[in-house]
């Protein structure tokens, strides 16, 4: 589990970067696993919890821009998935 | 304390041990009682059968009751000593099914079993129904109440026959025998008033019918044996359950046979014969057989009437008892297919009493509800009785035919001959049966024959394609890379919540709690509560602007599993369980709807934490206030 202190810096540092891309998307978590090697960004954006998955070391080295250009593709990935989801649970 | 007895205990009796089974094996006596009562039965109304359809025709043709009951009696013999064969062939029992799947093929086999299926069920409705019509014929103000009454019967036999085999021909003895006594003293009796004393015959009010008779004659006189053949209903029952008889099973069994061969063809000679001696005619409100037994006894109470009352109640509880046949042979029958995968597995499991529960259970409800469909009338039912019965006869004796062609043993041409009569004879019985009725309803069963084939055919498939894959034929020991936990909780922790997460993080290194804010309440706020308890394990607090708690964290429990593709994902579902079942309505429930929303997800493991919840504790109020 990531420490706390880790944990605000990382949220601070992307939270603004999220606003940009989508105002609506609130980041709601953010996890590393077990190997520490993977982190995952948990978000919401209306009714649809996203999570985007990141290497570590590419967070760290990547810079602002960078970040928010993974993390832009990351989040139309996942709404292009929420669509279709939206669709199936509206046909069922 | 007093040890409770459970309704189960008292209706059914304690459990046998499987080693039991065999000292639950029958007498010849009590065989009869078990697998004789259909087929004596019939003689209630397999007579009125026949006179319903003469009726037809005049007063004229009532007189050829007589002759179209010695031509069924003929029939009786031959297909009697046809079945001896098949006991001989066929000591294991089974019967038309294993007989026709072994010499003719498994599509055979598989008519002849959907037939037989078919048949114990209408054996069932039309016995019942016939016997409660006894009862109604005696006493009229009981008549609205048939389907009542059907229904209260066929409780009695499903607890009976679920208590066990040795028990229910125990319970089923006296009512059978006192049937047989009773015919044969009604038989005696009629012949002795009608010859001796000179009873005038009742004057039958039947109008002939006008017009040219002689090919319309004929077709009533054919009608008139095609609907008498319903007296034959049952032969094959002694042959399907060999097995249950002692040793030496196949003598036993096939003495049995003939004796009952013998009792059915004396009596349904006699009854029509005294129908024809009487001019009995049926009538909507009393059968046959009750007009009879008013004439041969008379009705007073205390004089000979009493053996009239005697005849009639023991003519509905053998009627009953007939469905007790078919609850000998229908559960045997169900567990041997069940045994070739041609009818869900659970048939062939034998309950606590070692009897085929299951096939009790079916059997029952299905003909309770053939009977309520039909407001329990016999005569709508008698239709498409016989027709199923006659088709597994020919089945059997055609695949006995090519049995004694194979095996040739010494006397085998005897045999071949005696069964290709047995196989020609019912063939011909049923074209005549299928043309006769088929407008009245013989069509029914000619249409269920291939559907019920058909499911026999999809629930092989199944068990085939279930068995084919979870074989370890090409089996890959799967590789479990790493484990993720996903454990949904209320935003406040509690007792259950707290256990679950231990055993989370027992089974794997990657947990995460996940909870849905609907009071909205400020999510670190619901954070910090969360790591006062839990402080290795992060809590994902998701909002749901519409109160959806379980829709909210099946998307979540999505994404995870996009993000951990290679990872077997567990979601953990802590759970408490009230001490009374009815404190559930208390409760949301949620842990239950989600188990239900994730029982089709393939890949996701579904786990349980229950927490048991204690009464007392409940009325301290020191349980979990929380309604997860």
């Amino acid at each position: 589990m990531i420490g706390d202190d880790r944990r605000r810096q990382i949220m601070a540092r992307v939270t603004p970067l999220l606003q940009a891309i989508d105002p609506e998307v609130l980041l709601l978590e953010v996890l590393l696993d077990s190997t520490r090697q993977q982190l995952a960004f948990v978000m919401q954006k209306g009714e649809w919890p996203l999570v985007i998955g990141m290497n570590w070391l590419d967070y760290v080295s990547h810079r602002d821009e960078e970040l928010q250009a993974r993390l832009q593709e990351g989040i139309a990935k996942r709404l292009e998935v929420v669509q279709q989801r939206q669709a199936r649970e509206e046909e069922e | 304390m007093r040890p409770r007895l459970s309704l189960k205990r008292f209706l059914l009796g304690s459990p046998l041990r499987t080693a039991e089974i065999h000292e639950q094996r029958l007498s010849k006596k009590a065989a009869l009682t078990v697998f004789a009562s259909d087929n004596l039965s019939s003689t209630a109304y397999a007579t009125e059968e026949i006179l319903l359809v003469l009726k037809l025709g005049g007063a004229g043709l009532l007189s050829f009751v007589v002759p179209i009951g010695a031509s069924i009696a003929l029939l009786l013999i031959i297909v009697v000593l046809s079945y001896g064969q098949l006991i001989r062939a066929y000591p294991t029992g089974g019967g038309a099914y294993t007989v026709a799947k072994e010499n003719l093929g498994v599509g055979a086999g598989l008519t002849a079993a959907s037939a037989l299926l078919i048949d114990y069920i209408l054996t069932v409705a039309v016995s019942v129904a016939a016997g409660i019509a006894a009862i109604t014929s005696a006493f009229p103000r009981l008549f609205p109440y048939r389907p009542h009454l059907c229904a209260l019967a066929i409780a009695i036999l499903v607890v009976a026959n679920l208590r066990g085999v040795r028990e229910s021909a125990r319970a089923f003895a006296l009512p059978v025998y006192t049937f047989v006594a009773c015919a044969y003293a009604l038989i005696l009796v009629g012949l002795f008033r009608g010859f001796v004393q000179g009873l005038p015959p009742a004057t039958p009010d039947v109008a002939a019918p006008a017009g040219p008779l002689e090919y319309a004659t004929a077709f009533l006189l054919v009608r008139g044996f095609a609907h008498g053949c319903v007296a034959l209903t049952g032969v094959e029952a002694i042959s399907n359950g060999v097995q249950a008889f002692q040793k030496p099973v196949v003598r036993n069994s096939q003495i049995t046979l003939y004796v009952m061969g013998a009792i059915l063809g004396s009596m349904f000679l006699g009854i029509s014969y005294e129908a024809y001696l009487f001019g009995v005619l049926p009538k909507p409100e009393e059968t046959v057989l009750s007009q009879i037994g008013r004439m041969a006894f008379g009705t007073n109470w205390l004089g000979t009437g009493a053996l009239y009352y005697l005849t009639q109640f023991s003519t509905m509880a053998i009627l009953v008892l007939a469905a007790n046949t078919s609850f000998a042979g229908f559960p045997r029958l169900a567990s041997i297919l069940a045994e070739d995968r041609f009818v869900p597995r659970q048939f062939k499991n034998l309950g606590d009493r070692l009897v085929f529960s299951n096939g009790i259970i079916a059997l029952g409800f299905v003909a309770l509800a053939l009977i309520l469909f039909f407001g329990g009338n016999v005569h709508l039912l008698i239709p498409l009785y016989a027709i199923g019965v006659f088709l597994s006869f020919t089945l059997s004796q055609s695949g006995l035919v090519m049995h004694w062609w194979r095996v040739r043993e010494q006397g085998w041409g005897k045999r071949l001959a005696l069964n290709a009569l047995g196989a020609v004879v019912t063939a011909a019985v049923l074209l005549i049966i299928g043309w006769v009725k088929f407008r009245e309803g013989a069509w029914v069963v000619v249409l269920a024959v291939p559907a019920i084939m058909f499911l026999f055919w999809k629930t092989r498939r199944h068990y085939f394609q279930v068995t084919m894959q979870l074989s370890l034929a090409d089996f890959d020991r799967p590789r479990l890379a790493r484990h993720t936990v996903v454990v949904p909780v209320p935003p406040t922790p509690n007792k259950v919540v707290l256990t679950a997460v231990e055993y989370a993080k027992s089974i794997s290194k990657d947990v995460l709690a996940v909870t849905v804010n609907v009071d909205n309440k400020h999510p670190e706020e619901v954070r910090e509560l969360w790591k006062k308890f839990v402080d290795d394990v992060p809590l994902i607090v998701l909002s749901s602007p519409y109160r959806s708690v379980v829709q909210t964290l099946l998307r979540f429990i999505d994404e995870v599993e996009d993000l951990r593709r290679e990872d077997k994902l567990t979601v953990l579902l802590p759970e408490f369980v009230p001490a009374r079942w009815w404190h559930n309505l208390l409760h949301n429930q949620t842990s239950l709807m989600l188990k239900g929303a994730l029982l089709f997800r393939a890949g996701i493991v579904v786990t349980s934490v229950p927490h048991h919840l204690h009464e007392a504790a409940q009325e301290k109020g020191r349980a979990s206030r929380n309604d997860w």
